[in-house]
Order: structure tokens, then sequence, then C-alpha cells
């Protein structure tokens, strides 16, 4: 049931400790690529229902470590020969200190900028190279619907930093599109992961309230994403370069 | 005829039917193609019966069953007879894919009454139409889905000599972004794609040096294949994009990313 030509492709996936970036990895090695899953944190305990993970090789390392995306990628690259497919899905949102942009620590904003966005630009000029060495290749970067409009909060470090992740992708569909290479973007919108889960801790009824505002009647998953993902990188979107697929279940066309 | 073999693609509408409005050629053609590919039963309409049933003929044979019935979008009545022959045949309608559209090249000083209506009644109306015939089945689908095709050419771009057509296709999008939040309660999506340049039988007739410098325009170097379109249609109408509605999908290779083209 898989899309096209996932099999023995070689994937990178940052963020792949977290809810999305963890079900992007985890599918696309279902689907029988080979993936290396990147993230700070832990590697997560395995799914509940135990579903293989031999194509899921997890690198623990802060990616804002330029030398260490690097060297993760020469590494893949001298075991397989080719890298396929890039998604970056490593973010961060601190709601608790990541404010109106007149009120929020400069440090702060760095930070979210050097995590969100110049990570995954050191990411692509690694990847670059690997795949044009091979004719191609397919990038996705996990973006917001907070890069297309303002962010529920605010936090405008994220919302910015999406919005330069979303510019960064279309710079890359531009420039690398004659020699195979696309680049896409998915815009989630209201999707329940861990990272997103303090908000829905201190206020319970804020997942009935955002269902209750989305057309289709129900908040994301990482599934969603996960799969808008897969389309993306596959051959069934191989004209596809240098757009943004929101996945909002309909958030940002209703106004009310 | 479609200048590709129809790829080999996911079977992700088993069980599932469609009616693809105009949809015995090019971009039409490649859609209904990709969709019984993967599993769907689809009826496609158009105009002219005598090639249309020899298109449906032509993709039953490569797999899925598909019928042909002769419908023209700018007539309401054809398109509710469409869409009852798509539940006689079926049983059901879950996905409609309104694609019928004209596109007669006209300057704004040339362009008549007759000329602006034609592309409206057909290319906006006829998704009006569309849409409104077919609903009550959708409504009835556990996974009711609509795709427009609209352009480029209007929601993003202009371009010489179809300010009518660019109107049209931004008034589908238009259309597009309310409908979806209309029939959101009855679990049916209404999404768009918005092809760039795509390889198609009219396109051929410009001959090897125009088409060369249109793909010299595009970062992918190359046109689109029908079944490229067909390939965002199927995601958009599978479960995969349930949580996807209301949005324009551009397939364009880049056509659209430089401020400058060329």
């Amino acid at each position: 049931m898989e899309p096209r030509a996932i099999r023995d492709r070689v994937a990178f996936v940052t963020g792949a400790g977290g809810g999305m970036g963890y079900r992007i990895a985890a599918d696309l090695a279902r689907a029988g690529a080979q993936v290396f899953a990147v993230d700070v944190k832990e590697p997560p305990q395995p799914d509940p229902e135990g579903s293989d993970r031999s194509g899921l090789h997890f690198l623990q390392f802060d990616i804002t470590e330029a030398d260490r995306v690097a060297g993760a990628l020469g590494e893949l690259s001298a075991e397989y020969g080719r890298l396929d497919y890039v998604v970056n899905a490593a973010g961060v949102c601190w709601t608790d200190v990541d404010g109106p942009v007149g009120e929020t620590d400069p440090a702060v904003w760095q930070r979210v900028l050097d995590i969100n966005l110049t990570a995954a630009m050191q990411v692509c000029r690694h990847a670059i190279p690997l795949m044009q060495r091979t004719g191609g290749g397919a990038f996705v970067h996990v973006a917001s619907v907070a890069g297309l409009r303002t962010s529920d909060g605010p936090s405008d470090a994220y919302q910015v930093s999406k919005a330069g992740l979303m510019s960064l992708s279309r710079a890359i569909a531009f420039e690398y599109g004659p020699e195979g290479i696309r680049s896409n973007t998915i815009c989630p919108g209201a999707i329940l992961t861990p990272m997103i889960q303090p908000l829905y801790d201190e206020d319970p009824a804020r997942a009935v309230r955002m269902a209750n505002r989305t057309p289709l009647r129900r908040l994301g998953t990482p599934e969603d994403v996960s799969s808008a993902c897969q389309f993306l990188l596959s051959d069934d979107a191989s004209f596809i370069t240098g757009t943004d697929i929101v996945v909002d279940g309909g958030w940002t066309l209703a106004l009310a | 005829m479609t200048a590709a073999r129809v790829p080999d693609v996911p079977a992700l509408l088993t069980g599932r039917t469609a009616l693809v409005t105009g949809g015995t050629r090019g971009i039409g053609r490649g859609i209904a193609e990709v969709l019984c590919a993967a599993g769907a039963r689809v009826l496609i309409t158009g105009r002219d019966a005598v090639r249309g049933q020899k298109v449906a003929e032509e993709i039953s044979a490569q797999g899925s069953p598909c019928v042909f019935t002769e419908a023209d979008v700018r007539s309401l009545a054809d398109m509710e007879s469409a869409a009852g022959q798509a539940e006689e045949r079926f049983g059901s309608l879950d996905v409609l894919v309104q694609n019928a559209g004209v596109y007669p090249e006209v300057s704004l000083e040339q362009m008549t009454e007759d000329d602006w209506d034609l592309v409206h009644d057909t290319n906006l109306k006829g998704t009006f139409f569309a849409f409104r015939a077919c609903l009550p089945l959708l409504k009835q689908s556990r996974a009711g889905r609509v795709v427009l095709v609209s352009s480029i050419t209007g929601p993003i771009t202009g371009y010489p000599g179809l300010a009518h057509y660019g109107a049209s296709k931004a008034g589908m999008d238009g259309f597009m972004r309310t409908a979806a939040i209309e029939v959101a309660p009855f679990g049916i999506t209404v999404n768009a794609v918005a092809p760039g340049s795509i390889r198609t039988e009219g396109l051929a007739d410009l001959g090897a040096e125009a088409i060369a410098s249109m793909e010299a325009l595009i970062p992918l170097h190359r046109l689109g294949d029908p079944h490229e379109i067909g390939g965002t249609v199927l995601y958009l109408a599978s479960d995969l994009a349930s949580f996807i509605t209301g949005q324009s999908i551009v397939v364009d290779g880049g056509q659209i990313l430089p401020e400058i083209p060329g």
C-alpha cells in the first residue's frame, strides 16, 4: 500500500524522537527505506504495536552542532553510497519563553532560530552534494501554518523560523531543481504531539475547543503529517517542488 | 493518448468510485488512468461520445473498470444525469474530479461577451454544477472527496490572452474554500490541484522548439505528465489526505518560483 519507490531508498530524518518526526521515520522504515533517525533526545520506546524497526537507525546528537550533522551524513554516505530523502522535522516551540517579539529574550529568539532554521540549512548544505552525486533526491521540511499566518500564543521566534524554513525550501527547489532535487514543506495545523502536549495538560478543554474550531472537527495526528510527507517524497509527487502543503483540517480557511 | 505508460501506483482506492469530468483527453484522461490503476471504478464524462467510449474501453483494458457518459458540465441536468449514471453503474460515488475546462486564447481587446461566457460557463459554473449534482451521493460516502483541477494561471500568475480563463480558475479556488467549510461536517474534503505546464495533446502541436523554451523556464527542466497530476489527485482522494481540505496543491516543477523567469 505504500507510495511508490520508497523501498530501498535511504532517508535522513531530524526530530525523529518527537511525535511527527518519529512517525515519519517509522513509516518510511516500514515502507522499506533505510532511515537515519536523528534526535537530541533518547530514541523513543518501541511502538505499542511492536512494529518492525529494522530499517530505523537512531542517532542521538544536537543538530545545531554542524560538524555532527556533517559527520553523520558522511557516515551514511560511506555506508550506503546514496541519500534519497531528507526530512527536516526537528523543531521547538517554547511557549513559556517565546512570546511577543517585544518581550522575548533575544537569546531565546536566537536559539529557536538556530534549532528550527539554521540547523535545517546545515542539514541541506551537507545533504545536497550527496543527492547531486546520485542524480537527485527530495527534501520535506516540516513548517507550520504559523509560518503562513500568525501563531496562536503568540510564539514569534517559532513563527518566523517556520516562515524562514518555507523560504529556504523554495530556494533549494529553485536552485537545485535542474539537478533533480525537489524540496517542499508541510504546514501542519493543530496536531496532537508531545511538543505541544503541555498546552493541553494546562488546559484540557483546549483539545475540544481546537477540534470544534477546525472545519473537519478533529485535531490532526502525526499520521496525517507522515502521509503527506510520504506523498511528497514519493514518485507520485515527481513534478511537485517549491510548494507548501497545508495539513490543517481547514483551520486556516475559516476565520470564525 | 497520454505520453507515458500508466505508472505503478499504490492501490489506495480499492472499492471506491470516482467521476472525472472531461476525462477523455489530456489531464482528465491522465487522472482517470491513475485512479483506475489505484483500484477505483471511474466514470468519465465528455462531449464526444465516440471518443469517450473508445477511451473508456482503453482505460478499462488496463485494469479497473472505466465507463463513459456523455455530459456537458455547462448543463446541470447533464451533470445530474452523470451522477445518476455513477449511482446506477457503481451504487455509490466517493470522488468527484472536476477537470473539464476550456482555454481559448484571446486578448482583452478582442474578447467578446461570448468568449467570456464560454470560459466561465464551462470552468466556473461547470464546477458548481458538477459539485451540486454529486453532493447528495458524496454525502453518503464514508470518505467523500472533491478535487478541482485549477491552474497556476489565475490563482498565482497571469498569461496574455487568458484573462477570462485566469479569472475562472481563481474563481474555482474561491469556490473551493467556502465549499470545503460547508461540506466538512459531512466528512467531505474539497481541494484543488494547480498544474503548471503539462504535456497534453494540445501542447504537442506547438512544436519541439516552443516546448524546449517552455522547459527552460521550469526548474525541473521538463514539462509535467498528466499522470503526475493524477498522482496528486490520487493522494487527495485517498484516506492519506483525510485532514487536508480547502487547499490547492501546485504541481508545476517549480515554475512559479523565480521572481524573473528565464
